[in-house]
């Protein structure tokens, strides 16, 4: 467990606490406060290692980290560390106020687009990618949510860990770590399992292929010979790939109307 | 027209801003126009984190916001202009900047003094007053956090609104 220690002075409580009343920092989420009744709860160990060690103190910061205060409950724990580090080295309050008015803007942002928009959706295609391929349902659902849960602990460990260790300076670790380079290539696997998916169900649906991924890792033989039609589907396959390399996310809602409304033929048609 | 949103939301760049609004507008340019955040470098560097890599972002006093409005309207480029607070609405507003543009007022949370028009809009009194001042010059105002929410337009002023609520607050953004 690493150790809270400030400035060497102070042996404090474990992070390792803050980081589990992290974990419910939405718990008292309302519109009023946003998160800030679960922000003030999650720094409250580390408003102890305040220079003043002053009861009335702890109690009058606590009362400001209780006010309105938002920001992707995953990342929140940066804000906890950084804000906790700028109270234990005694740092005006109305700094300290201002520091998280700035950073609640980045982690609300980053978070979305890392873990709403890249980070779910994947670990959810890829387990109905793993249904598709003949897995049990309680397995992909086991592995959903171990698979998504692994990645959200580690990025809150790693933003209460960066928190804490760089104070007000995080803004360089976050530039360093570059989440949107990240959030980019997650959402990228995304967009290409989900033309996986969507390609094997239309694939199947026109061959009759039984489970066409599982038929493939079990080199069982392709439903039909090989010729035109398969050339155009690699064909196909290419120039999406292609597409969503060179528009990125722009292409990806009119790329999901249109494989929506080929799926609605298809299922008009009878062969769904 | 290039000023696509003229913004007053005390969160600034955020996700409701760069994800709601900039997915439907695709802005290539950010200006917070707030006084102490200009002259605030580690400030703008955590705020600036929000913001798309490839978009602009600048931090400008309101006045240097006021005198550069014909500007970025004239420009080609796709622009957001945020501001913190009603009373930098009000200053970025006057000399007419704002004229035929519809200001939305996306997020301003409860606190002390303040009156709830809306989940994301509390006023204080103050504010209401300008807003109606602003209203009654003929400045549009639209309560409206996301492009997907109704936008609900700022109450009709009454008749000597314009004549009666104080004049407003000039030359700061009240960050």
């Amino acid at each position: 467990m690493v150790r809270v220690s400030a400035s060497g002075r102070h042996p404090g409580p474990g992070l390792a606490t803050v980081f589990l009343r992290c974990l419910l920092v939405q718990a008292g989420w309302s519109y009023r406060r946003l998160i800030g009744l679960g922000f003030g709860f999650s720094v409250a160990p580390l408003l102890r290692l305040r220079p003043d060690r002053d009861e009335a103190g702890v109690a009058a910061a606590l009362a400001r980290h209780t006010r309105p205060f938002n920001a992707h409950p995953y990342l929140a724990g940066l804000a906890v560390g950084a804000v906790g580090r700028l109270e234990a080295e005694g740092t005006p309050p109305e700094r300290v106020e201002r520091f998280k008015d700035a950073v609640r803007g980045a982690l609300g942002g980053l978070g979305d687009q890392l873990v709403w928009a890249a980070w779910r959706p994947l670990t959810l295609l890829l387990a109905l990618l793993a249904t598709a391929a003949g897995a049990p349902p309680w397995a992909a659902v086991v592995g959903f949510l171990g698979v998504y849960n692994a990645g959200h602990f580690v990025l809150r460990a790693w933003a209460l860990a960066v928190g804490w260790r760089r104070g007000a300076e995080v803004a360089a670790a976050l530039r360093a770590a570059d989440l949107p380079r990240w959030s980019r290539r997650l959402h990228g696997a995304g967009a290409l399992v989900l033309g996986l998916l969507l390609g094997w169900i239309v694939a199947a649906a026109l061959t009759g292929a039984r489970t066409g991924v599982a038929a493939l890792a079990s080199g069982a033989p392709v439903p039909h010979e090989p010729g035109v039609g398969s050339a155009a589907w690699l064909g196909l396959f290419a120039a999406g790939l292609w597409i969503g390399y060179r528009r990125g996310r722009t292409i990806l809602r009119p790329a999901a109307a249109v494989l929506l409304l080929v799926l609605l033929v298809l299922f008009l048609a009878g062969a769904l | 027209m290039s000023i696509d949103l003229v913004r007053v939301d005390e969160r600034l760049i955020h996700g409701q801003v760069v994800v709601g609004w900039g997915e439907r507008l695709r802005p290539q340019r950010y200006v917070v126009a707030d006084d102490e955040l200009a002259g605030s470098a580690w400030e703008q560097e955590l705020y600036a984190l929000a913001a798309p890599p490839d978009a602009e972002v600048a931090f400008v006093p309101v006045s240097e916001a006021r005198a550069r409005l014909a500007e970025w309207r004239a420009d080609d480029r796709v622009t957001f202009v945020l501001l913190r607070s009603v009373e930098a609405l009000c200053a970025l507003a006057e000399g007419g900047g704002l004229d035929g543009l519809t200001v939305n007022l996306g997020g301003l949370h409860a606190g002390e003094g303040r009156r709830e028009h809306l989940p994301y809009l509390h006023l204080s009194p103050r504010d209401e007053a300008a807003l109606d001042a602003l209203a009654a010059a003929g400045v549009g105002l639209e309560a409206r956090d996301l492009p997907t929410s109704r936008g609900v337009p700022w109450r009709e002023p009454t008749p000597d609104a314009g004549a009666g609520a104080p004049p407003p607050p000039r030359g700061g953004d009240g960050a």
